[in-house]
């Protein structure tokens, strides 16, 4: 049975509690970057050239 | 930390290995074509086929190359390092989106007592990325009931993002972000996944013995299918599938594969390595980062650590499409996130071999093009050859019939069906030698099963072809295919929804058939095993989608599920009735 005939929606009264959320305990994650410089070389310039035309139709 | 150190003396051996074979398989492919199509001198169209042809031939020759490296077992009797206390911090994580609650949380149900009775304390923790805000609030009724009737407030956890940014990628960041402090390490789930308590605690200690691993995949096994499409997949996915992921963690070496689930992190590498920014532009090349776990892999190598898959780790375990038009519909999104790692292939300080898994995955998708361009060159070649000339001397006495090459292209032929066959063959023989029959219904059984799941990729091979080449040519164009949410378990299709779905296939056959045997009727009878399927795509796509009974494809899982899938299937049951507590209760306890 699943979850829509067994759950009415309308009449949930369960609430998000605090304790229902994970531990705060926060890191850093730092943005990595992945796309060549301009200067990178023949492949990233390749790369733009052949999927720039399609990807803008 | 260090740069990846470079690839052992082994790995770089079977690299090398592959990369020749792969080599002298497609060389000889060209040269046998080239043999045969230039007897009446050498043409463009000569020139286009010959060169598709070795593009193809090294793409199966690939396929192969990993499944013979695979063959040979890991070596027996090394101990799995115990774990060590105290036990450090771990959870797992359970992105969902729009999922049957029940379902799911019968899972986590199933989970959580299986790590208890491994004797672990670890979290988990529910992500939800769910828009509708009614099948939210199902999920709060449905969590409120897990926790009232497991007791596990304390230990699990469940958060509903508002914005979701990223999918699945973003979901997992914002728990690193926010709580990746807590834990040192994190088993990343999908929400079909199952994992053994006793796994979990393998991978734990796995990761304590090597301090410089930053994740570790396992190979999940395929469960509850019940169509013919899904049962086939389940069979393969048991019993070919190591071989081949053998092959493909002895030639990755430490730069391994991430799949994106059933995997353990370690959190600490993966907050340093893994930020993914979305690239510039516009889906389906710019945005967020589709296929996530490929890049997730490559950054963790990048940073110099390492990235490992054992695919002799058990109890680990997900579902799969039951039905072609599923598993298309999956293969869509993975198409255009393979496509749009073109735009990382010069990504700076990648390991060489992450920017080749890139290429491999673009040419995964790309190949079906190649196939199909082939096809086309073919036609094209034989419509415009040359008619034979007898007489090509003046004043020649006698005619000069041309040489019969049929046996070149015969050979050819051979050669890349056997390159299609002979890895399974091999699996299936290497099984037999070691009893590895026995969980698959005997060796009679299981050479059965490995002949049914040939005789049914190849009708479907085409199908999937013309699937796998309209997503290609949709990414091309600019299309972004979004993505859809997993319709899981909705297995059987009527004939009206497949003749739906597969009349364009069908369509593309006739018209396919019909011009060859206008234009160049020699070759109709080669295109015949391409053509037929796909006349039959929408009754194909229709039949497979079937319940079959468990004779054939039995997997050992099936004769024997593991614990925590006898577990899921209580706690199923169990939260399918309605619950014995009145709601207030429920939620007083929650």
């Amino acid at each position: 049975m699943s979850a829509e005939r067994l759950i009415e929606p309308e009449a949930s009264t369960a609430v998000e509690d605090m304790h229902w959320a994970p531990p705060f305990a926060p890191i850093e994650m730092p943005r990595q970057v992945l796309e060549a410089p301009h200067r990178a070389g023949v492949i990233a310039w390749l790369t733009r050239l052949l999927l720039r035309p399609v990807q803008h139709g | 930390m260090a740069r990846v150190p470079a690839p052992d003396f082994r790995t770089l051996t079977l690299r090398t290995a592959a990369i020749s074979f792969v080599v002298l398989a497609a060389g000889a492919a060209a040269a046998l074509l080239a043999a045969a199509s230039t007897e009446d001198g050498v043409h463009l169209w000569d020139v286009v086929r010959t060169t598709l042809i070795f593009v193809t031939t090294a793409w199966l020759a690939w396929g192969a190359a990993g499944a013979f490296v695979g063959l040979p077992n890991r070596r027996r009797g090394v101990v799995p390092p115990p774990l060590t206390l105290p036990q450090p911090p771990t959870v797992v994580l359970v992105p969902i989106c729009n999922e049957d609650p029940v379902t799911t949380f019968a899972r986590i149900a199933a989970m959580d007592g299986s790590i208890r009775a491994a004797g672990l304390n670890v979290d988990i923790a529910i992500l939800s990325d769910t828009r509708d805000d009614l099948a939210a609030a199902r999920e709060r009724d449905a969590f409120a009931r897990l926790l009232a009737e497991t007791g596990g407030a304390g230990r699990l956890f469940y958060r509903r993002r508002m914005d979701n940014r990223g999918r699945k990628a973003g979901n997992i960041e914002d728990f690193i972000r926010t709580s990746g402090g807590a834990y040192r390490f994190a088993v990343i789930l999908d929400a079909d996944s199952l994992m053994e308590g006793e796994t979990i605690r393998h991978l734990i200690a796995r990761m304590q013995a090597d301090p410089k691993l930053g994740l570790l995949q396992t190979l999940p096994k395929i469960i509850g299918a019940r169509s013919l499409f899904g049962r086939a997949m389940q069979f393969s996915a048991a019993f070919h599938a190591p071989v081949f992921a053998r092959g493909l963690a002895r030639m990755q070496g430490a730069t391994g594969p991430f799949w994106g689930h059933n995997a353990i992190i370690r959190v600490k590498a993966f907050a340093e390595s893994c930020g993914l920014p979305a690239l510039n532009g516009q889906p389906p090349f710019g945005g967020h980062i589709l296929s996530h776990d490929y890049v997730e892999a490559a950054l963790l190598a990048r940073a110099g650590w390492k990235v490992e898959l054992d695919e002799t780790i058990e109890g680990s375990f997900e579902e799969g499409p039951d039905n072609i038009l599923a598993h298309a519909r999956r293969d869509r999104r993975w198409c255009q996130g393979n496509l749009q790692h073109a735009r990382l292939l010069a990504a700076p300080g990648l390991a060489p071999w992450s920017r080749f898994v890139f290429v491999q995955g673009i040419f995964a998708y790309v190949a079906s093009l190649f196939w199909g361009a082939f096809l086309i060159a073919s036609i094209a070649a034989a419509v415009t050859a040359p008619p034979p000339n007898y007489f090509p001397e003046p004043y020649q006495l006698f005619p000069v019939f041309p040489s019969d090459r049929t046996k070149e292209i015969v050979t050819l032929a051979l050669g890349i069906v056997g390159l299609l066959l002979l890895p399974k063959l091999s699996i299936l023989g290497a099984a037999a030698l070691s009893d590895r029959t026995r969980g698959f219904g005997g060796k009679a059984r299981a050479a059965g099963s490995v002949l049914a799941e040939i005789v049914l990729s190849s009708l479907l091979a085409p199908v999937m072809l013309m699937y796998q080449s309209r997503a290609v040519m949709q990414v091309l164009a600019g299309r972004d295919g979004g993505w859809p949410a997993n319709q899981r378990g909705e297995g059987r299709l009527g004939p009206g929804q497949s003749l739906v779905a597969g009349f364009w296939i069908f369509a593309g056959g006739a018209i396919a058939l019909a011009a060859v045997k206008m234009l160049a009727p020699s070759l109709a009878i080669w295109l015949l095993p391409i053509c037929l399927p796909m006349l039959a795509a929408p009754f194909l796509i229709w039949a497979s989608s079937h319940p079959i009974a468990r004779g054939l494809f039995t997997t050992p899982e099936e004769t024997d599920p593991s614990p925590v899938i006898r577990s899921f299937h209580r706690w199923q049951a169990s939260l399918s009735q309605p619950a014995a507590q009145p709601k207030e209760a429920l939620d007083a306890a929650a």
